[in-house]
């Protein structure tokens, strides 16, 4: 029987990377939306991902997105933006969401005691979901949803997996997920 | 006007905060990793350090140290820590290697700006 803690950190990945998107973007009001099979990407799709955890607890998060959507959902990152760089921004800003959802999650479980790590963020267009999973079983959580503003969108999943050493209980704090995902955003802390 | 070294690897986020110190009249200098910033360190004087910790080459923790470690008065200068990461133990390390402040991405401009002011500021009053 699946524990309410998957759905506890489940639901904590899935604020985490809204609250991150919005953040990262200049505060854009930007709606999570369960994955519609009739919103379809088309275009230019790019993929990027980052790896998170250790060897009892890890995450994989996986983003599809093309860069009109990017330019479209953060447009005021991108004011006065040369044409010539646009492009790599849109990709640089993708690659440091990723850098800000996984540093939220390390850092909200290491300061419970489950000390994680988190990989750089690798972005491709030839970038599989096979190449990401590789080693992956097959009894693990997956999840998936979309990030919106109009027409654009950026499709999200998440795949988790658990040892059996894990112990799940420890993942309890995150029952309030929604105060943990938006805390430490900004704060500064002089030494 | 004051001279700010900017250690990120993201292009976003370097264009970010140039484009926010320079509306108080600072000079910006940027660099991708620690390797190509502490070049630049050794290179010129600067008032300030704003640094990522996640970079490829070198990182932010091994820049800061050998900021600190090199010879001269501009060992002491201050640096701010922009990082993803937040965890009592990464801040700890920083602190023992001398981090002056650390601030969580994604930053907020006020904030970033009182505390650039705050340290250099407190520099001055320090070297006068």
């Amino acid at each position: 029987m699946r524990k309410p803690e998957i759905d506890y950190i489940q639901k904590f990945c899935r604020e985490t990377s809204l609250q991150r998107f919005i953040a990262h973007s200049s505060n854009q009001e930007i709606t999570l939306i369960e994955k519609n099979a009739e919103q379809v990407m088309t275009g230019n799709i790019w993929r990027c991902a980052i790896l998170w955890g250790n060897d009892d607890i890890r995450g994989v998060m996986i983003i599809n997105f093309t860069t009109i959507n990017i330019l479209a959902m953060a447009s005021s990152v991108f004011e006065n933006t040369r044409d010539s760089v646009l492009f790599e921004h849109t990709k640089d800003f993708m690659k440091e969401y990723c850098n800000m959802y996984a540093g939220l999650l390390k850092g909200t479980l290491n300061n419970k005691n489950i000390i994680t790590n988190i990989s750089l963020p690798i972005i491709s267009k030839s970038l599989t979901s096979h190449a990401c999973l590789a080693g992956v079983p097959e009894n693990s959580y997956k999840d998936n949803w979309n990030l919106v503003l109009g027409n654009s969108f950026i499709e999200l999943s998440n795949t988790l997996v658990l040892s059996k050493n894990f112990d799940i209980s420890s993942l309890l704090f995150l029952k309030d997920s929604e105060k943990e995902s938006s805390s430490n955003d900004g704060d500064i802390e002089f030494f | 006007m004051s001279k700010i070294l900017v250690v990120d690897d993201s292009m976003v986020i370097r264009k970010m905060i140039k484009n926010s110190l320079q509306k108080e009249g600072h000079e910006i200098h940027q660099a991708e990793n620690g390797q190509e910033g502490f070049e630049l360190f050794a290179a010129h004087s600067f008032d300030l350090i704003i640094t990522d910790i996640n970079m490829p080459i070198m990182n932010g923790f091994e820049f800061s140290e050998k900021v600190r470690a090199s010879s001269g008065t501009s060992c002491d200068i201050p640096i701010i820590v922009l990082s993803t990461e937040f965890s009592d133990e990464v801040k700890e390390r920083g602190r023992n290697i001398g981090i002056n402040a650390w601030m969580v991405k994604p930053a907020e401009e006020e904030k970033l700006l009182k505390a650039v002011a705050f340290l250099i500021e407190n520099t001055k009053m320090k070297s006068a």
